[in-house]
């Protein structure tokens, strides 16, 4: 019964009480209520650096017990070992040069050579060659899914034609009009249905808020114990 | 049983114009943008009221005034925000602001590229770190930012070095000014994520637009702007740079050409060859639906 209180009521009411909190700042401007919702931010802030140190205990348990079983027990996937095994060389590489950024004088890793070499002659290249390898899906995608196969689809492949060349600032350069149909469509029709799309969020949002507010939505908490 | 040879039907001019080979598409396209990498043409960028309005939003603010400016991009679009990030900065060294940068997390391991590139402009204007402009690393969303508004000296003492508040006089100048509000005179983000817009019109323009005039701009990919529109057209946002595009135009009324340039030209070129296969596929896919309709059906 006492778990049940600490799991279950003492969130739901520090939500109702920090909700409440935020509300009644932005209506009423006191002292009093910016300095709590100051320290929630606090709290928040050092809150965000532990979700980092949890997730990077959690990741390291996970692999560290996958290289383990693939070493003691039944064989796995190679792939996977290996993608394992090579997340964990990163790991034991980023906490060394953590370790010597914290023996240079508690600064933060950019300042230190050695994870900026890292950083860059690694995570940089590799991270942007996987998000510009994207490029090829997409255009691939236009190439052949893009097909005037009904009247709905020549609809929208009219806006695709018009919104791509508009996009392009040649031809916007060339093409007389381009700018000003590529305009109007964004200031009023892209912008009409934005505003729709935002509005109906927005009052989402607020019964969402007002129901997370009073505990009607409690799924934040997990699965329900019965 | 001998099996029946496979009836195969024989491919028309049509069908050969809608199956062209993908691999042909990339090949064009990485050739025309390597070569305008090494080559740029300069195909002209036409300036847009948007990018007008963002350049006049930090163009019409008087010398001394304090830009905020919220680094929130990765690596991936290093190539649309980095040099959107230089001519926001070259601007307001020109214009002598006092500049306070902070991000949560990957634009500090970044910014050391951009350091470079503006190096000389910091050094021509006497800029000194911590008396003209700082850095700071703050993790955290929303509520954070909310905070930072309020009294960034309740939320960091330090600068992304570890650098104390106390030893930079424009930090001690904040201070000094009272709640951090009064010492915002623009506010320029950067993100790839739409949540981030958001958050600065509620948390800049709604809360403080009519107490203290603050300004607020960003720069968003061009894939987000849609969704950004309705603020700009609200007036929520004084001004959206519109991705990489958005770069160009303000190097271009800044005077001071750079990579995003360059980045367009790579651009335009890519979307006209897109723009052609696509048509080409289109014309075979429905000429092979025409003919096929127009071909008299078989009957005895």
């Amino acid at each position: 019964m006492a778990m049940r209180i600490v799991r279950r009521q003492v969130p739901l009411v520090l939500t109702f009480l920090t909700g409440m909190i935020y509300v009644s700042e932005w209506f009423v401007r006191e002292t009093v209520l910016t300095d709590m919702t100051t320290g929630i931010a606090n709290f928040i802030q050092t809150a965000t650096v532990f979700v980092f140190l949890f997730s990077t205990i959690n990741l390291t348990v996970i692999h560290v017990a996958r290289i383990r079983r693939q070493l003691r027990g039944p064989k796995q996937l190679r792939e996977i070992f290996l993608s394992s095994f090579l997340l964990a060389m990163i790991y034991i590489v980023g906490i060394v040069s953590a370790y010597y950024t914290v023996v240079r004088g508690w600064k933060l890793p950019s300042a230190t050579p050695e994870y900026m070499w890292w950083y860059n002659n690694w995570y940089l290249s590799s991270s942007a060659t996987a998000y510009a390898g994207t490029l090829f899906y997409i255009i691939a995608a236009t190439y052949r899914i893009l097909r005037i196969r009904s009247r709905e689809s020549l609809v929208l492949i009219i806006g695709f034609f018009i919104a791509l060349l508009y996009t392009t600032p040649v031809a916007t350069s060339y093409i007389f009009g381009l700018s000003s149909l590529g305009e109007w469509l964004d200031r009023i029709i892209v912008t009409a249905a934005n505003r729709a799309i935002m509005i109906g969020v927005g009052i989402g949002a607020i019964l969402m808020g007002i129901r997370t507010l009073l505990a009607m939505e409690t799924g934040y908490l997990g699965a329900r114990e019965e | 049983m001998a099996e029946k040879p496979e009836l195969k039907e024989k491919k028309t001019i049509w069908d050969k114009l809608q199956d062209l080979p993908v691999s042909s598409l990339f090949i064009l396209v990485i050739l025309s943008m390597s070569i305008i990498y090494v080559y740029p043409i300069g195909l002209p960028v036409p300036i847009t009221q948007m990018a007008k309005d963002t350049f006049n939003a930090l163009n019409t603010l008087p010398s001394g005034s304090y830009i905020w400016i919220y680094n929130a991009y990765a690596t991936g679009s290093i190539a649309v925000h980095e040099p959107g990030l230089i001519a926001i900065l070259r601007h307001s060294i020109a214009k002598h602001f006092k500049i306070i940068l902070w991000s949560a997390d990957t634009p500090i391991m970044l910014f050391p590229r951009v350091l470079e590139k503006i190096k000389p402009d910091l050094d021509r204007a006497n800029y000194v770190y911590g008396k003209d402009w700082a850095y700071l690393y703050i993790p955290g969303g929303e509520p954070i930012w909310a905070n930072i508004l309020q009294d960034v000296w309740s939320v960091v003492t330090v600068d992304k070095d570890g650098k104390p508040f106390t030893q930079m006089p424009l930090m001690v100048d904040i201070k000094n000014r009272g709640p951090t509000y009064n010492s915002v005179n623009i506010v320029f983000f950067q993100t790839t994520g739409g949540e981030t817009v958001d958050g600065m019109v509620r948390q800049v323009n709604v809360r403080y637009h009519q107490m203290t005039g603050v300004r607020l701009i960003g720069q968003i990919l061009e894939i987000m702007v849609p969704a950004a529109r309705p603020y700009y057209n609200a007036g929520n946002m004084d001004g959206i740079m519109n991705g990489g595009v958005g770069a160009a135009e303000y190097e271009l009324l800044l005077g001071r050409p750079g990579a995003a340039l360059k980045v367009t030209d790579m651009l335009s070129l890519a979307q006209l060859i897109v723009l052609a296969y696509w048509a080409v596929g289109n014309v075979g896919f429905f000429m092979k639906r025409y003919s096929r309709a127009s071909v008299p059906k078989g009957g005895g």
